[in-house]
């Protein structure tokens, strides 16, 4: 990308800084989160071998490592998806309108409702069931019949707004919202919004109910039902998110989403789908963590595989179809219980972070999650973090800012050839189902998250207001509740609850 | 206590709650301190009356990511009872508002563990009081 004058200048100056710093005598390298080593400065030496068309090149131009879009946030900025729900479909209700009216935004004037099931409708199990017991509309909303959704979605037009469904299992939620939707005359062809398709999750979280294969089967059969018939909706989302809170590095949270997303592609062409239709409907959840640079690496790096992969493994050739489709939700394992108001600046960086990444839709936690389901007014701030952002800082004039830079088109390259490198470790293991079963991704995960512990107690790894600064007295965080009747009114919808005891829990 | 003298720790989960990232951490160093560990789901509480008594243990750890333990801890502390098992330690971890401590070691919880607590008070309590 350089001349050979450039280089030699640069040869010289790194000669210069090289005695300048001598004399300190300790090496100041460091490394990041995913453990890659890292020098205090970085020159045109250091990516005297990227090219500029073939390893940058422009915002929309393929491998879209830059952003799938040619002009991205100028035109559109990222959306808002912030995660709501809890109680039953009329509390959500209320919290979806709170966030419209703080101004929640979605595409082209329609909005993105990013909701969420408690545990029992996560796995399609009914709230008279014993085993739903304790937790019927505690951290998701308990909605579980069409005359639910009715009570929660009455007025939104589900053809112009997008109706997320945070469910694990999909499958059982989904039919009853596709009921729903047909019920009030709705074409399902006509619907947008976004399954989790989750079943293969068990990949990570071993306690889910499937076999390896038997999700892959699942997943693929939801993923056919819906590009033949609801061919706008986008069925699969594939969970960093939930990899890098499970105890993934960067590199790992890339390289094992991405071997995910290769195991559902496979399934879904051998089941005979064509791979320009159904590849746009994978979208992949992304978590920014406290490693600045390295997320933003991460993310671009990501962008550039999954075009490659796309388009070299199976043949794509239509944009979406290669584009990265993204939903940051910034991490929640580096928040921390102890003085929770810095959580609200930690999620700041994360947010600037993913912004900074070109991201094309974000959730930020709420400061109060390391104590309960967030507060109306927590969750209006997480909205908040993200419009100072977008209104008030000027991030979204350029797209791909810190392209260019030494450092980041070096590391972004690094990041490449880490994921590559665990990708090809997968595929040696004989594929991402077997690497899984024989429990070889799971143990990355859990020394993962051995490693962060004792980073953090040994103090390696700085926490404010945990292991360093920390104070006698945290500020009290009283938890947000949501109404005790809840599950008694979810199992009998009949009764009708007390709404004394409801307003006293809503504001306590 | 086992007869080779290693405190026997049980460690459980309601199967739908999937954020165990807690409890195997909590795992994972009762295992490297020595203790036998017993991990595993339950799908309804009176299980882990059940598994407590099979397995013989001297320790429950309960987590939990929402206040299910309203509905759960009693029936456990019941079924403890009446296998006359109260001597069994029980602690709760997970996301548990500071305001509910009281009214949890009131009904017989020994310890709660929230986000940011030392694992090390776990390892050396159940040392102190299983291993006298």
């Amino acid at each position: 990308m350089f001349n050979e004058k450039t280089l030699e200048e640069a040869r010289k100056l790194q000669e210069q800084w090289d005695q300048a710093v001598a004399k300190y005598e300790r090496d100041f390298s460091s490394k990041t989160s995913s453990g890659i080593p890292i020098k205090p400065v970085y020159t045109p030496l250091d990516i005297q071998d990227i090219e500029y068309e073939r390893d940058i090149g422009m915002p929309g131009s393929y491998p879209y490592m830059r952003s799938n879009y040619p002009l991205h946030y100028q035109f559109q900025p990222w959306i808002n998806q912030p995660v709501h729900g809890y109680g039953l479909p009329e509390d959500t209700k209320e919290r979806m309108e709170a966030l419209t009216k703080a101004g929640m935004e979605g595409y082209f004037g329609g909005r993105a409702y990013n909701l969420v099931w408690d545990y029992p409708g996560y796995f399609g199990i009914d709230p008279d069931d014993p085993e739903a017991e304790g937790y019927i509309g505690k951290d998701g909303v308990s909605c579980n019949t069409d005359e639910d959704f009715a009570r929660m979605l009455d007025g939104i037009d589900l053809t112009k707004n997008s109706i997320v469904l945070i469910n694990g299992d999909t499958l059982p939620i989904f039919a009853i919202y596709i009921a729903y939707a047909e019920s009030q005359g709705i074409n399902r062809a006509d619907l947008r919004g976004n399954t989790m398709n989750w079943v293969f999750t068990a990949w990570y979280a071993p306690n889910f109910m499937w076999e390896t294969e038997d999700a892959l089967k699942l997943a693929t059969d939801n993923i056919y039902f819906c590009v033949k018939e609801i061919p706008r909706w986008n069925h699969t989302n594939i969970q960093g998110h939930g990899v890098s809170e499970t105890g993934a590095d960067a590199v790992h949270q890339m390289s094992f989403c991405l071997a995910t997303a290769i195991a559902v592609a496979d399934s879904c062409k051998a089941a005979g789908l064509e791979p320009d239709k159904f590849m746009a409907g994978i979208g992949f959840q992304i978590a920014q963590c406290n490693d600045f640079f390295e997320y933003i690496c991460m993310f671009r790096a990501w962008r550039k595989l999954w075009a490659s992969i796309a388009h070299e493994r199976y043949g794509c050739t239509r944009p979406a179809a290669m584009h990265l489709r993204t939903h940051t939700n910034t991490s929640c394992f580096e928040l921390a219980k102890q003085q929770p108001l810095n959580n609200i600046i930690r999620s700041s960086y994360h947010a600037l972070g993913a912004a900074l990444s070109g991201t094309t839709a974000m959730q930020v936690p709420a400061y109060d999650e390391p104590i309960g389901i967030p507060t109306e007014e927590s969750a209006i701030l997480t909205l908040r973090t993200q419009q100072v952002l977008l209104h008030e800082t000027g991030v979204t004039r350029v797209s791909d800012p810190l392209a260019g830079s030494y450092y980041v088109e070096w590391l972004t390259h690094r990041m490449e050839e880490e994921a590559k490198k665990v990708l090809k470790e997968i595929e040696n293991a004989g594929g991402f189902v077997k690497a899984h079963k024989d429990g070889m991704l799971v143990r990355v995960l859990r020394e993962g998250c051995d490693q962060w512990r004792e980073d953090i107690e040994t103090g390696k790894r700085v926490v404010v207001g945990w292991n360093k600064y920390a104070t006698e007295e945290d500020l009290k965080v009283k938890a947000f509740r949501p109404d005790p009747e809840v599950a008694r009114v979810s199992i009998d919808p009949e009764s009708t609850r007390r709404e004394e005891t409801r307003l006293k829990q809503m504001r306590p | 206590m086992s007869n080779n003298g290693k405190p026997r720790v049980l460690l459980v989960k309601h199967w739908i709650d999937i954020h165990d990232r807690g409890l195997r951490l909590i795992a994972s160093r009762c295992k490297n301190a020595g203790f036998e560990v017993v991990y595993a789901s339950y799908s309804q509480p009176e299980e882990v009356v059940k598994m407590a008594v099979q397995e013989d243990v001297d320790v429950i750890g309960m987590s939990f990511f929402t206040s299910a333990y309203e509905a759960h801890l009693p029936k456990v502390m019941q079924g403890l009872k009446e296998n006359k098992m109260e001597n069994v330690i029980v602690v709760l971890g997970g996301v548990i508002p500071d305001e509910d401590y009281d009214t949890l070691k009131a009904q017989g919880v020994r310890e709660i563990y929230g986000a940011g607590s030392d694992v090390n008070q776990f390892i050396e309590l159940i040392k102190a009081e299983v291993q006298k």
